[in-house]
């Protein structure tokens, strides 16, 4: 019978060049997060901060002061 | 040995890659900076005066997060003058805003998809019969 070998050794990488490829794999996906332009969370900020502008406009700067009632009194057992 | 190494190697890579895309990727943007409040005072303190004028069809919103006249024949002579200098300094304002934004989460290169996102948002926000810019660039009743 012949020994055909391993027939997975063409893939089989170094150490060293699989800890490059790994590094190059971590660096690329930190940049392709930081690339992109998070349109899901610029839309939330968006919100907020159009809110934020239309709501302030409307409420008074300074809130009335709200003077507390003294609580009801009781004549029972007088 | 080094097929130990290549393991462990692997493995690494399959447990950091996720929580790697998470840390960089889901913090909010940040809208707080004190030249942002700054800014965003500013724009409310404006926004009462400049309601009735986007109420009544004399102003309106645009596609890039501006505001912008929409029906000259509705302003008269006298406002005209101050009506152009609120809009000037609401578009100050405005761009502003976004410059700050992008500039304060560290990419100024985001600013003009920030003002397509306040464009959009500013419109999909805004009551019903305000004027808005549609996507060929007509002005049409929300």
């Amino acid at each position: 019978m012949t020994n055909l070998g391993d027939p997975l050794k063409p893939f089989k990488l170094s150490a060293g060049t699989a800890s490059l490829v790994f590094m190059a794999i971590l660096t690329g996906c930190g940049t392709t997060n930081t690339i992109f332009y998070p349109t899901e969370r610029a839309t939330k900020a968006a919100d907020n901060v159009i809110d934020e502008i239309m709501l302030r406009s409307v409420m008074p700067s300074n809130p009335p002061l709200v003077v507390p009632t003294p609580p009801a009194r009781s004549d029972a057992g007088k | 040995m080094k097929n130990t190494l290549t393991r462990l190697l692997a493995f690494a890579f399959v447990l950091v890659i996720p929580f790697h895309g998470y840390a960089v990727g889901e913090a909010n943007l940040d809208v707080d900076s004190a030249s942002i409040a700054i800014i965003k005072k500013s724009l409310s303190g404006r926004f009462a005066t400049l309601n009735p004028l986007f109420a009544s069809g004399v102003i309106g919103l645009t596609r890039d997060g501006m505001v912008a006249v929409s029906n000259n024949t509705k302003i008269n002579q006298a406002d005209r003058l101050r009506i152009d200098q609120l809009l000037k300094d609401e578009n100050m304002d405005r761009a502003t805003l976004y410059r700050e934004i992008a500039r304060a989460n560290g990419r100024p290169d985001w600013e003009s998809e920030l003002r397509k996102t306040f464009g959009e948002r500013w419109i999909s926000r805004a009551p019903s019969g305000w004027m808005v810019k549609n996507a060929k660039g007509e002005w049409v009743q929300k």
